[in-house]
């Protein structure tokens, strides 16, 4: 008996003691699987064969995990097993690596019982998770600098109702930045990796404060299709994600990209990052998660800003002046008007005063006192909201065009010569692409470019828009909106014997009216500096105007003409012009055909029709 | 936590209200239209995604407790949904309506039957429970406790 235990407790000092591993897959094999890269974030690289991109050593068990996840797989069996660690050393590892010890005890053999945490249990009963809902802010139409719109996760719990949307947890990552930092270091630290970027958890009310109330964005939320179990694994992995950081790079490896990357650890074959290797915008990874089949439909948000502006329409000429006058202090006299008008002109001079609070940076001790009066004077009125709430637009943000987009055209001049041109634009929309999920009057285009081919096959380059940005919010009754523009690249314009190359940059300030979901008019007064071959490579100054009508004829057609008139100073040439006439017949979600005419004037006039077949992707 | 304990410090426990009950909450100290977020944070978070509020809340924040500890009991999370809430709750209470008060009634436990009661008691007594442009959370958290507290119909509500 007493050599039976002997030998008993012999193999299991062995097991316990030593590396053994017993698995159906090899070491190496299991260390290369899906899975285990996914909860490494280990990509492929250029050096070694895989690179993690945590950047934080702590989170590697290895010395060169960050490098080797055949190391790092070693060193978590080898933990897990205790080896060279006392139990509680042991237990602490296990419970730092839930979503590890959940996956490696199903494909190694082991007797490692079940996981017991204390930290983790009361973690997970403070959020009692159920499921998981993508929040998707877009972006309100004054606010051009928020037009790429963030993604951030909700965990809803088991007993929430939608009346407990704003006490369940979010999940965010993005970076944390030096508050020291100006304005353009943090726009240069953001783009280099130079801040680091961690998950956060938070209220939700919290993010709906910050995106819905203060930066006024639309809000979209998708309900994700995880299964309880898979929302725990998620769950599990941002546990040992906790301290860890990523280097934050605002093109690639980004709030959205940082989002996959968690999610994709909640089910064992799915794949949300690995077809995005250049950069990653927030609504192409809405897009990476329908394409799965993961989102629900959407629950939309109005931004503070379109609840603003709805309000404001459903009051009087008289009423809005009156609610005006109450922003500025005052009170709201007697009058014939009944409870309800007054209710709506406090309600929305309560509205615009907050609003104009966060935009306009009022000063807190004149604004506060008389909000907090109009409060008072609103308790007063025993009846409901008179308002009704903006409306849930009818495309939302997953129904929209791909980010990237490319082109094939037939282009015919006046003069009777043909060209096939090819284009690409990197990224995001223009002011005829399909409106669906994007806000209204906006243009942001990033490496637009364009080649042609001409009958005698002579290839040249078009057109290089480093950046073509344009940004047009209507005026109304309440925002006094300015529209602006600014474009830099390369073009070509109309020369004596050819279309010559014309390097510039060009910005314009100035007005829209009308409505940017059916027929808006801008004007805009231009300056700009020209060089290249059309100017003989001298540079020159252009001063004049760009000015146009967008006119959104039925749900997939649009008519856009622009025109843009510019003096030349101190040039041979007076004037330079160039007028479009656009047609965009938006047949699918990802598919549209465009025709163009041309006219253009620089040291001569140059006519051209051209159609083009888009695709978006 | 950083940010709690700094607020909790900076706030004044009144002793003003006799019905007052320092007892409940987190002692916080976020007062109407308290933080000033303005332009220069649009840019801010064009590459970043970073606000001027504090991102660094960690994996665990507002699951333990006021300080970062202990249990998370119904006042604790009252307390810092008020305090997160202020703008908004006041908004709706001066109307009666609105997601945030309905989301104050359902974290506080009042019953679905009595939420009407609550929210059209919070109407009428706006004025008591945000007393002025001043009034902290703390504040705002006991007000509405002796609000419940004397409505025979909600007195079972009270926080204690």
């Amino acid at each position: 008996m007493n050599k039976k235990n002997t030998v008993i407790s012999f193999f299991l000092f062995l097991s316990f003691s030593s590396f053994s591993f017993s698995s159906q897959y090899s070491l190496d094999e299991l260390a290369q699987q899906s899975y285990w890269l996914k909860l490494g974030h280990y990509r492929s690289a250029i050096i070694s064969d895989w690179k993690s991109e945590v950047d934080d050593s702590s989170f590697f068990l290895a010395d060169d995990g960050k490098r080797d996840p055949k190391a790092e797989l070693l060193a978590t069996i080898n933990a897990f097993n205790g080896k060279d660690l006392d139990a509680k050393a042991r237990q602490d590892v296990i419970c730092r690596y839930p979503a590890r010890f959940q996956y490696l005890k199903n494909k190694v053999d082991n007797n490692w019982g079940e996981l017991d945490c204390i930290e983790l249990k009361k973690w997970q009963l403070a959020i009692d998770p159920d499921a998981i809902t993508l929040v998707f802010p877009t972006a309100f139409m004054n606010n051009p600098s928020s037009m790429f719109g963030h993604t951030l996760l909700r965990i809803d719990s088991k007993d929430q109702t939608r009346n407990k949307d704003l006490v369940a947890f979010s999940v965010n990552f993005a970076a944390e930045a030096d508050p020291s930092d100006n304005p353009a270091t943090y726009a240069i630290k953001g783009l280099t990796g130079s801040y680091p970027g961690r998950f956060a958890l938070m209220p939700y009310y919290k993010k709906v404060r910050e995106y819905n109330d203060l930066e006024s964005r639309d809000i979209w939320e998708y309900k994700l299709n995880f299964t309880p179990k898979e929302v725990e694994t998620v769950l599990f992995h941002l546990w040992e994600l906790k301290t860890a950081y990523f280097d934050y790079y605002f093109i690639d490896e980004n709030c959205s990209y940082q989002l996959l990357a968690l999610l994709q650890v909640g089910r064992e074959n799915l794949d949300l990052t690995s077809m995005f290797n250049l950069h990653a915008i927030p609504s192409d990874t809405v897009a990476a998660l329908r394409d799965k089949g993961l989102l629900q439909d959407p629950k939309y948000r109005a931004a503070f800003g379109t609840k603003l502006f709805t309000y404001s329409e459903q009051l009087s000429d008289d009423d809005l002046e009156v609610a005006r006058m109450l922003t500025k202090g005052g009170v709201l006299e007697q009058s014939d008007r009944t409870p309800i008008e007054n209710a709506a002109i406090l309600e929305m001079a309560y509205e615009w005063l907050n609003f104009e609070y966060y935009d306009k940076a009022l000063k807190r001790d004149v604004a506060a006192p008389q909000l907090t009066k109009l409060l008072i004077a609103r308790s007063k009125i025993r009846t409901t909201s008179p308002f009704l709430q903006p409306e849930r637009p009818i495309a939302s943000p997953d129904e929209g065009h791909g980010s990237s987009r490319v082109g094939l055209s037939v282009s015919h001049f006046k003069d009777n010569q043909e060209q096939f041109n090819f284009s690409y634009r990197f990224s995001y929309h223009d002011l005829l692409d399909q409106y669906s999920g994007f806000i209204p009057g906006a243009k942001i285009s990033f490496l637009d470019t364009e080649a042609s081919i001409n009958e005698t096959g002579t290839v040249r380059l078009n057109r290089f828009y480093f950046i073509d940005a344009m940004s047009l919010p209507v005026d109304n009754r309440i925002f006094d909106s300015w529209s602006w523009n600014f474009r830099m690249g390369f073009d070509r314009q109309a020369d004596i014997l050819k279309q010559s190359g014309h390097e510039f940059m060009q910005t314009g300030y100035g007005k829209s009216i009308g409505n940017a979901n059916s027929l808006q008019a801008y004007f805009l007064g231009s300056f700009e500096l020209n060089g290249g071959d059309i100017t003989n490579n001298h540079l020159k100054l252009g001063v004049g105007s760009e000015f146009g009508a967008l006119w959104q004829i039925s749900q997939r057609n649009k008519l856009g003409l622009s025109s843009k008139v510019m003096r030349l100073i101190d040039s041979d040439v007076e004037y330079h012009a160039q007028t479009d006439l656009d047609w965009n017949w938006a047949f699918d979600q990802n598919w549209a055909l465009r025709s163009t005419l041309t006219h253009q004037k620089w040291h001569k006039e140059s006519n051209r029709a051209k159609l083009t077949l888009f695709h978006y992707f | 936590m950083k940010k709690l304990i700094a607020v909790a410090a900076l706030s004044i426990l009144p002793f003003t209200n006799a019905m007052a009950d320092p007892d409940i909450g987190c002692g916080l100290g976020s007062v109407l239209l308290a933080e000033k977020e303005g332009q220069l944070f649009k840019v801010l978070g064009a590459t970043t995604n970073a606000s001027s509020s504090n991102q660094v809340f960690g994996i665990t924040f507002g699951t333990l407790g006021c300080d970062g500890t202990g249990p998370v009991t119904s006042s604790v999370k009252l307390a810092l949904f008020i305090d997160g809430n202020m703008e908004s709750l006041a908004r709706d209470m001066s109307k009666g309506q609105g997601e945030s008060l309905s989301t104050l009634a359902a974290v506080w436990g009042v019953s679905a039957e009595d939420k009407a009661l609550f929210m059209e008691v919070a109407q009428a007594n706006f004025s008591e429970v945000f007393t002025s442009e001043d009034v902290t959370s703390q504040v705002v958290l006991e007000n509405l406790n002796a609000l419940v507290t004397n409505n025979a119909k909600l007195a079972e509500y009270k926080l204690s």
